[in-house]
């Protein structure tokens, strides 16, 4: 049995009295959808605070917040995206984690009042609500999660008050020259002038055009009805005859043509979703969620043409304000274990100390902030607030060594990879607010993590009773290695392995890290190599591959991105084979076994879709199902026993939004999820051995 | 086959139709120490100029990458059992 005890991630949500200047006033949680209302002002879906924030035109003020967690009219658990009734003082939200969408009414002085409340109920039954489009007087919906005969999602077509007309399960060719195409994962939504719809269709990649009774309508490039060639499909904008693609290449945005022809690019950004056009000429208003940032740009999209790459101007931007004390941003992996019966605060005995360093770190903050001056070119902006929290985050441990503030006992955290702040943290209780920063910045991209108790001690080790902490890097595929250093009670490098590429002793974005207790080998889940790599510290603190085990595919032994890897007692490794929806098992040489799963819908049983993360733990495995949202419980053959599952935002009910690397410990799992920025903790109760 | 197979197979064959990332091999440890070199003593001399900084970053980011691939290549030579 699995059952949700607490979580750890401060939530920092509270606003001054409004209207107020926002700069440096709002700390937002994973940001999606905007729009603008008819008098030009801008709405933005603080999704991860369950909340509403309305800004002027230029986001220099914060004018009106609205909502709280809940399923009442005018609460929401993930609002999502926002769109405006074209005629009416209407704003629709999409309120996924409920499954319904919500109709508010505001007035000029932003008295914002919920209309209507729909979706949720026979004959619609939506199952995952994303992006929205209006055309004459009919609302369409993106149902993300809904589950068609083979698997399929769909639109949903509305009237403007939400009763049902149509779904749209298969984008039909009108002339049957080609396959019904599926929609899979459909996200964003967008129309161009003469009312076509094109769909992010997550799933494939693709980017689809259809019109209103779900036929296909060609692109001239292909002839047919998608666009192709992404590395991610997530959401569409037409703006100004252009169709935008953030993400569609690593961080950038693609311009197409409504011919379907690419244009080029705008660059300098980090993972951009929906693009909204600004009120005044040239400006787009974009969200970065991961950033936790809502930014407008300038720049001239006639500009994008032949291939260019071209880079915006930041005009504002607000939010990215994420390191609060207690506060985690894009938290990925977890390891160690706090104690048992915790101290008050076992990570400072010196309160003042700690007092003093956040308020120093917080004028340090605001000082490097003004850097910022208005039109910067987003690469510029970009790499000044990276540099800056960089050198923020050093400023931050040679304070803390300077002024001694001791970790306790080392080996007695909870260590948190706070990736968006580059750093780690360490709880030495389950509270939400027990996080402290500890150690050296990290590399940006640094992913997975886990500990590593030494036998014996190694060359250069400073203290063998210490465990190292083995953290890996997706951006640069780099392992490094950290240890405690007794003397600056901090934790520093020790020894750096691998590297980006497709060699044997390289890895490609490694994600899920573990350590086999055996023999003390170190297993990476070499995600785009579809492998597993076996690397070993030597005696002399020498890191060298072993071997490597898996290769491209969906047959027996092969992967299709494994993200993360366990071992049991005897070694058999067990990794989570994401894409093929399956958990495989291999035996201490890295021999196939057996696998289990299948894809499909399910919060109980063994169907995954997209299994993320596993851990073994007392002859059970503990396997982190990501579009379910569920904790799954096996025995290691495969026969499910148990299961928690939960999709949302509701941090009292142990919801999920995009749960990552999973830690499992004496009968506690520490489940990060990196859109929510904390780090769930429930109980599990195991049955006797079989 | 079912909706979330196709979208797979699509996605791993897109995945293998792009080109095979890998950072350029140094030649040898003594190119790597002449390069980081190179850049400390830049980095010395030079006005602390944003852009350069950034460009002088970045040589120094692929310099460490080629050292740990070169690192890592070394252990290769005898597979450790």
């Amino acid at each position: 049995m699995i059952s949700y005890l607490s979580h750890i991630g401060k939530t920092h949500d509270s606003l001054p009295p409004l209207p107020v200047r926002a700069a440096g006033k709002v700390s937002l949680n994973t940001p999606v959808g905007s729009c603008l209302d008819h008098l030009g002002r801008v709405w933005l879906a603080d999704t991860a605070h369950n909340r509403l924030l309305v800004f002027d035109a230029s986001l220099q003020h914060l004018l009106a917040s609205f909502g709280q967690t809940g399923s009442a009219p005018g609460e929401f658990n993930m609002p999502f995206r926002l769109l405006a009734h074209p005629d009416k003082p209407w704003i629709y939200v999409t309120d996924m984690g409920n499954r319904r969408i919500q109709l508010l009414e505001y007035t000029p002085d932003l008295e914002i009042t919920p209309l209507l409340t729909f979706g949720n109920q026979a004959p619609i039954n939506l199952t995952g609500p994303n992006g929205l489009v209006f055309h004459d007087g009919q609302l369409c919906v993106a149902d993300e999660f809904f589950e068609g005969a083979d698997g399929e999602s769909r639109l949903v077509v509305l009237d403007e008050e939400g009763h049902f007309i149509r779904d749209i399960r298969h984008i039909r060719y009108p002339d049957n020259s080609h396959e019904p195409l599926q929609l899979l994962w459909p996200q964003g939504l967008t129309l161009d002038q003469q009312g076509n719809i094109y769909i992010a269709n997550t799933g494939f990649n693709t980017l689809v055009r259809c019109n209103w009774q779900g036929e296909a309508v060609p692109f001239a490039i292909n002839g047919k009805a998608y666009l192709e060639g992404m590395e991610l499909a997530r959401d569409v904008s037409c703006i100004r005859q252009h169709l935008l693609v953030p993400g569609a290449s690593a961080n950038a945005i693609a311009v197409y043509d409504l011919n379907g022809r690419r244009q080029g690019s705008l660059q300098g950004f980090y993972a951009p979703i929906q693009i909204t056009a600004g009120s005044e000429k040239d400006t787009l208003l974009i969200t970065e969620p991961i950033l936790a940032s809502l930014q407008l740009h300038q720049v001239r999209l006639n500009d994008v043409k032949g291939g260019a790459a071209l880079f915006t101007q930041v005009l504002n931007r607000v939010g990215d304000d994420r390191d609060q004390p207690g506060q985690l941003h894009f938290v990925t992996s977890a390891a160690g274990q706090p104690p048992a019966h915790p101290a008050d605060d076992p990570l400072s005995p010196f309160p003042w100390v700690r007092q003093w360093l956040d308020t120093s770190q917080q004028q340090l903050e605001t000082y490097t902030n003004r850097i910022q001056t208005p039109a910067l070119p987003s690469w510029l902006s970009l790499s000044l607030s990276w540099q800056t929290e960089w050198l923020l985050r050093w400023q931050q441990s040679w304070l803390r060594i300077m002024l001694g503030e001791r970790l306790d006992n080392p080996a007695h955290l909870l260590w948190l990879l706070d990736a968006g702040n580059y750093q780690l943290q360490a709880s030495g209780s389950t509270r939400p607010d027990g996080a402290r920063p500890v150690g050296m910045p990290l590399v940006p991209g640094s992913l997975g993590m886990t500990t590593l108790k030494t036998r014996h001690r190694l060359a250069g080790q400073l203290a063998p009773d210490k465990p190292l902490l083995v953290v890996c890097n997706y951006l640069t595929s780099l392992v490094t290695i950290y240890q405690y250093h007794p003397l600056l009670d901090e934790l520093v490098p020790y020894r750096v392995f691998g590297s980006r590429g497709s060699q044997p002793w390289q890895l490609l974005s490694p994600q899920g890290i573990s350590i086999d207790p055996v023999n003390q080998d170190i297993l990476i889940a070499d995600s785009g190599n579809h492998r597993i790599a076996r690397w070993r510290l030597t005696r002399s603190g020498i890191a060298g591959l072993v071997d490597t085990f898996g290769t491209p595919g969906d047959g027996p032994g092969q992967f299709h991105t494994p993200s993360d890897v366990a071992l049991d007692e005897q070694g058999h490794c067990y990794v989570t084979d994401q894409f093929n929806h399956r958990i495989q098992v291999f035996d201490a040489r890295g021999q196939w076994l057996y696998s289990f799963g299948q894809p499909g819908y399910a919060t109980e049983g063994d169907q995954f879709l997209l299994p993320t993360s596993l851990a073994y733990e007392q002859g059970h495995l503990v396997v982190s199902d990501l579009v379910n949202r569920a904790i799954k419980l096996f025995r290691p053959d495969g026969t499910f026993v148990a299961s928690f599952a939960g999709f949302g935002a509701d941090a009292s009910k142990g919801q999920l939004w995009m749960p990552y690397l999973m830690h499992v410990r004496n009968g506690q799992i520490y489940l990060p999820d990196c859109a929510l920025n904390r780090v769930n903790v429930y109980q599990l109760e195991l049955e006797s051995q079989p | 086959m079912n909706t979330f197979r196709k979208a797979a197979n699509k996605r791993l064959q897109q995945q293998q139709q792009a080109p095979a990332e890998s950072v350029a091999p140094a030649t040898d440890s003594e190119n790597l120490l002449q390069g980081i070199t190179e850049v400390i003593t830049e980095l010395e001399v030079t006005p602390a100029v944003l852009l350069q900084k950034q460009a002088l970053y970045q040589k120094l980011h692929a310099l460490h990458q080629q050292g740990c691939e070169l690192a890592s290549r070394q252990c290769m030579t005898g597979p450790i059992h």
